[in-house]
């Protein structure tokens, strides 16, 4: 999703047997015959986050925790029966052709539509039995279950196999590319990017602020859009951070969250990094909706500069998370579940503070 | 109703309050304390950091500091979690011992990235599992960084915990290790050669 602009992105990765060859760095970590956990992956720890940090606590880990495990049952159960709806709509569809289909014009009708319909028959077989190696069932040891409870992620053999992905891309072009583009370009300029990448994202910030009825958030959003665009050059110079704006976190996943929408399960997509079934509907389509270059007219160049906008915004998150990706594939002995205990914990804190941020709407000078 | 079960009331009532008044007293003086062990652990460590030494020489002085400061045997066996129960007492040993490498060889591995560091200790907070003191990393060229220290008083503070940008790291280092080893059977042996492993290919 490209126009999710910067994030601050942390990749790091377990090798899939298939890609043995293509790693040799961890033999070290896996004995030989052992199995390894499938699956690379990167992630998208904070994102617009990287000039501030989060004030944290265990007591909102813990509360968030709870809410996600509801969550996490009802999402599944959610999913469950979206599969099975899908698959009782084919049969009772071909049920009903069978039923109104005697004579020969029938006959015909069945001879030329059979193709598609056994290609979608073993192509919906396929999925089934794909669907069933990509979710873990339950473990009945109550120990383990806690541990299954914990990690939110019982579809993790589907998100082994997309950080796979994203970790054999990582290696493979996103990370020489990204080193290339530190060394290459000036850190000023680098920065600016970065810059204008989060003002432009204000906007989402600020209808997630306005959803979740946080008007102080949304205030400070739309002040930091207002003058980093202005006196900011466009958003190219952080001005407002400076005059008593920082950037805040805001996105239409936690505005969700404030509405007591469950999580859902962890997922790992590809380009996106690790989120839950909430925040990548909410980020997949409320934030492209929010996001001002999306408006951008076709035509006049600026169409290319959206291009441009977007992968520069990429590059310099990748080139600025390069060391933490690295560190995490050194110090972790499956960096999947590092990343997903880290995202997980970081990502409740955020919401926690988010609902609880019930500051005054009038300014702190006037206090 | 009697005096004197007006009067015993009055008295555990009275009891209470002192009780709650000690308290209340008593828990200001733990996060003093606390906060003055994260500062004096810190500036030390900072001092270290800042110091004109070669790098190996700064990972030698670090050592002792975080040995003494540290309650590495209480970190590892909150990171082996539930397999910790499970363990051998050979096992248990073995990965003690590694665990402690390994936790030394993370933090002095950063000790060479950071220079001119400022570290101010900005408050305390009162956990279930002990004191939480917040800190204000801040080095040159980077945006400043909020960390919590988790610290216990067992005999003397020790810290148990680091919480940066959210996230625990015991935390998360033991559903590291407890998803390695729900992958391998349970076998704790077996992290501990991987253990062994990450050790020697330490550079």
């Amino acid at each position: 999703m490209p126009q999710q602009f910067v994030r601050k992105i942390t990749l790091s990765a377990h090798i899939p047997i298939s890609l043995t060859e293509l790693y040799t760095h961890q033999d070290h970590i896996y004995p030989q015959g052992a199995s390894r956990p499938g699956g690379v992956a990167f992630m998208a720890i904070a994102r617009r986050g990287q000039k501030r940090t989060i004030q944290s606590g265990h007591a909102g880990q813990k509360a968030e925790t709870t809410r996600d495990r509801q969550g996490r049952f009802s999402g599944r159960r959610e999913l469950g029966t979206a599969m099975h709806a899908d698959f009782d709509g084919l049969e009772s569809e071909g049920a009903t052709r069978r039923d109104t289909g005697p004579g020969k014009e029938a006959e015909s009708v069945r001879g030329t539509s059979r193709l598609p319909r056994l290609a979608a028959g073993v192509l919906t077989l396929l999925t089934l039995t794909a669907c069933s190696s990509w979710r873990n069932p339950p473990p009945k040891d109550p120990d383990a279950l806690a541990d299954y409870k914990e990690a939110n992620d019982p579809y993790e053999p589907l998100n082994r196999k997309m950080y796979s992905l994203n970790m054999w891309a990582y290696h493979h072009a996103l990370r020489p590319v990204g080193k290339a583009w530190a060394w290459v370009v000036p850190k000023f300029a680098r920065d600016a990017i970065s810059n204008l990448s989060e003002t432009w994202n204000e906007p989402v910030a600020f209808f997630s602020d306005v959803g979740a009825g946080k008007s102080r958030r949304a205030g400070d959003s739309f002040m930091r859009f207002a003058i980093n665009m202005t006196a900011g050059v466009g958003g190219l110079i952080d001005v407002a951070t400076p005059v008593g704006y920082p950037q805040e976190d805001g996105n239409p996943g936690m505005t969700l969250a404030t509405w007591g929408v469950p999580s859902g399960p962890y997922l790992f997509l590809p380009g996106m990094g690790p989120g839950t079934v909430r925040d990548a509907a909410a980020d997949g389509i409320i934030s492209i909706g929010l996001a001002p270059i999306d408006y951008v007219p076709k035509g006049y160049g600026l169409l290319t500069f959206n291009w441009a906008y977007n992968i520069a915004g990429r590059l310099n998150g990748y080139a600025d998370a390069i060391d933490q990706i690295d560190n995490v594939e050194r110090d972790a002995l499956d960096p999947y579940a590092f990343i997903r205990s880290a995202w997980q914990q970081q990502q409740a804190v955020k919401i926690e503070a988010f609902r609880n941020d019930n500051r005054a709407t009038v300014p702190d000078w006037y206090n | 109703m009697p005096i004197s079960r007006v009067f015993a009331r009055r008295v555990l009532l009275g009891l209470a309050a002192v009780a709650t008044m000690a308290v209340s007293g008593a828990r200001p003086a733990l996060a003093d304390e606390a906060s003055d062990f994260v500062k004096s652990f810190g500036g030390q460590l900072v001092a270290i950091v800042n110091s004109d030494e070669p790098l190996e020489k700064k990972k030698q002085d670090v050592l002792p500091l975080l040995q003494k400061n540290l309650d590495i045997a209480e970190i590892g066996k909150f990171c082996l979690g539930r397999y910790w129960r499970a363990a051998t007492p050979e096992q248990q040993k073995r990965y003690l011992s590694l665990f402690d490498h390994v936790l030394v060889n993370a933090i002095t591995d950063r000790i060479g990235d950071y220079r001119g560091v400022t570290f101010i200790v900005t408050g305390t907070s009162h956990a279930p599992t002990g004191e939480l003191v917040s800190a204000k990393i801040d080095r040159p060229g980077q945006p400043e960084a909020d960390m919590q220290l988790l610290v216990v008083n067992n005999s003397g503070y020790k810290v148990v915990d680091m919480i940066g940008e959210g996230a625990s790291l015991r935390l998360t280092q033991r559903q590291d290790y407890s998803a390695y080893l729900q992958r391998h059977n349970g076998n704790v042996n077996t992290l501990n050669d991987a253990l062994q492993r990450q050790i020697e290919h330490h550079h």
